[in-house]
């Protein structure tokens, strides 16, 4: 294989993982949009989905359509439990924004510790099969029908995102709070049930990348937070409330990331991650499609 | 993860009811204090507590006997050097063991001046660093370090495996690091080539890109220096999706669950091991394999006969020391294994240890993944 094409195989895998990226920070930049919340539960959600997801599967025997409905009950269920019985009583005693993050991280080392107690530590993997063989074969490109899948999934979902918040009652809501939530509760709007709603879909969105690790690299639930942390820096990067820009950002670092092992140890890879972080910072703080405030 | 980290598991009571007999019959009045320091949980979890079945095995067997009872207290290190030290800490300060069974290098390398203060005495069955050798006066290992290692299966690759290009996938870890210039220095003296070394961090668990680096340089054989039995699972597993065929070397720590668990795609990985054989005819084999298998429904692995062999092994300086009359310290059994021990028949075969730096001999065997199991393929001396 030559020099450039392993870069372009190393692009190619990056832009698999940045998908991936892009599909976690997804749910943690509409809550921080919508809701003003940093949720950093948001790790804890996608565990909560996977190995829901892995527990059917893998010890309930039931099928993929049945395991990912049950993942899927799993995510909404936790992540409508912090927002109403967590988040929710500390808004309407007037919780601060650091107050609410440091609840946040409480919950993720909970339910990070009570997966840990159901699963053990070692976490889950599963094996992909039949997925992992070539879209195309006797290419020397490395990019397998599961990785066609990531992409395809990740177009889908943030079509379906953007579908919901620009063409239904419910997402216009979504919008209005973001905007201005004083002028939006005049307005009629109930925001309580919005907000609850923005919690459901934002821990649904939790699966897609919860099943691609799981069938991937494994799922383990000590990498709650720094799932959150990538997912954090994703929006950060792409900008508040910026579904584009969740896209990018998440390709962009994903792609960075991989790329870089063309001429550097793949030890020091997530260093480009917060290299980026810290380049954009200085000259974009707003993030690459967000809105100067 | 406190409450997992911290687990204490304090063994040996299931055989209670033998050791109240044999105290009364046979005058028993000493316990005999037993540190197992090793990851109970984690990525080496299963490969700990399969570890442990053996040493289990032998102290119920001795405290069956009657003649001593051993109490043995696990501690759940999970690979890691912090949690090692605390768990050797706990097992020397509040247990006051004088003797603590261990392994993984970074949890050695933490403890070993631990160890030599405290005059606690460490034996390992797996720590494969060469780092370790003269760790401490109060370490010995009954494991071989890989640079012996590497200097059997390296030729065998060549030769046997028709291994011209070599990659190398160096964790970044004390072991990795070691045991990485071993192999660059034995390929170097083979006078063959050494196609690319890639490294990862122990947490890692996405390999794709140091694996299409490594795949792009058309190795015939990828060395895997990781001691985690779940990152080679993944390192294998991954390199298999991305259309590696070719071979995997390794070593002993290479044969765990967790590499079964990946079925077709574990087969042509091949790796060193300690000779073990479990239809061996000799008395001590024969009787560990017929107990360990009436006990567990299933034949024993090497990792289990060598745990076997570290409390056999500590009972028989015990016991010297007991007939003395000398008390079981550290020191005292440093003192014991270092002038009467040179040599050990176990259930694992025969130890010749080194004192001088810790190390030891034992015949060694290749082995590779088989119809979903682990099997000798050639012996190697």
């Amino acid at each position: 294989m030559t020099s450039s094409m392993l870069l372009l195989n190393l692009i190619v895998d990056g832009v698999t993982l940045g998908c991936i990226y892009s599909l976690i920070a997804i749910g943690f930049s509409l809550l921080w949009w919508i809701a003003g919340i940093v949720h950093i539960a948001h790790g804890a959600t996608m565990l909560a989905g996977g190995f829901a997801l892995f527990a059917a599967l893998e010890m309930g025997g039931a099928g993929l359509s049945v395991a990912l409905l049950a993942g899927l009950l799993g995510a909404v269920a936790l992540g409508v439990i912090v927002e109403i019985f967590m988040y929710r009583p500390l808004l309407n005693r007037g919780t601060d924004e650091m107050g609410i993050l440091t609840a946040s991280l409480g919950a993720l080392i909970f339910f990070e510790y009570a997966i840990t107690i159901a699963f053990g530590p070692e976490g889950a993997t599963l094996d992909a099969g039949g997925l992992r063989t070539p879209v195309i074969q006797g290419l020397p490109l490395v990019f397998d029908r599961f990785s066609a899948l990531i992409v395809c999934v990740t177009l889908l979902t943030f079509l379906a995102l953007w579908f919901l918040l620009a063409k239904t009652q419910i997402g216009r809501e979504m919008r209005a709070i973001a905007s201005n939530l004083d002028l939006a509760e005049v307005l009629g709007i109930n925001i309580r049930l919005v907000q609850v709603y923005a919690a459901a879909i934002a821990a649904a969105l939790c699966l897609p990348p919860a099943a691609f690790l799981l069938f991937n690299t494994g799922l383990v639930p000590s990498e709650a937070l720094h799932v959150v942390l990538v997912a954090s820096v994703v929006a950060i990067l792409g900008g508040r409330g910026s579904l584009l820009g969740a896209l990018v950002a998440g390709l962009l670092i994903g792609v960075a990331e991989s790329a870089m092992t063309w001429r550097f140890a793949a030890g020091w890879r997530q260093l480009i991650t917060f290299s980026l972080l810290y380049v954009l910072l200085l000259v974009r703080p707003q993030g690459l499609f967000g809105e100067r405030v | 993860m406190t409450m997992i980290d911290r687990r204490s598991v304090v063994l040996g009571l299931s055989a209670a009811p033998f050791l109240t007999r044999g105290a009364v019959s046979q005058g028993v009045s000493t316990t005999y204090r037993l540190g197992f320091l090793m990851p109970l949980t984690g990525g080496s979890g299963k490969l700990g507590q399969m570890m442990l079945e053996g040493s289990q095995l032998a102290v119920d067997e001795i405290n069956a006997e009657g003649s001593r009872k051993i109490e043995l207290i696990a501690e759940d290190s999970q690979a890691l050097a912090k949690n090692g030290i605390d768990g050797f800490r706990k097992l020397a300060e509040v247990d006051k063991v004088p003797f603590v069974i261990t392994g993984w290098t970074a949890v050695v390398a933490a403890i070993a001046p631990l160890a030599t203060e405290s005059k606690v005495y460490l034996l390992s069955a797996s720590s494969a660093s060469p780092a370790l050798r003269s760790v401490s006066p109060y370490f010995q290992s009954t494991w071989m370090f890989d640079d012996e290692t590497v200097r059997l299966i390296l030729p065998y690759a060549a030769q046997k495996l028709n291994v011209a290009k070599l990659g190398l996938l160096t964790e970044v870890s004390d072991l990795g690091a070691a045991l990485g210039a071993s192999i660059k220095k034995e390929w170097s003296r083979l006078g063959k080539e050494l196609s690319i070394e890639e490294s990862f961090q122990s947490k890692e668990t996405n390999f794709r890109p140091s694996l299409l680096k490594i795949l792009a340089t058309k190795p015939d054989a990828i060395y895997n220096t990781s001691s985690n039995g779940k990152l080679s699972a993944q390192v294998v597993r991954q390199a298999r999706e991305l259309g590696y065929e070719g071979i995997f070397l390794s070593y002993g720590a290479f044969e765990d669950p967790e590499i079964l668990a990946i079925g077709q795609k574990a087969e042509k990985c091949f790796y060193t091991s300690p000779t073990f054989d479990t239809t061996a005819r000799n008395e001590t084999t024969r009787k560990f394999v017929d107990a360990f298998t009436r006990k567990h429904s299933r034949p024993p692995n090497i990792h289990q006969a060598n745990h076997y062999d570290l409390v056999q092994l500590f009972s028989a300086v015990a016991a010297n020391l007991a007939r003395e009359k000398a008390p079981l310290t550290g020191q005292a059994f440093r003192t014991e294994l270092t002038s009467k021990f040179p040599t050990y028949d176990g259930a694992a075969g025969r130890y010749r240890f080194n004192f001088a730096d810790g190390s030891v001999m034992r015949s060694t065997v290749v082995k590779t993944v088989k119809d979903g199991a682990f099997v000798k393929i050639a012996d190697l001396d």
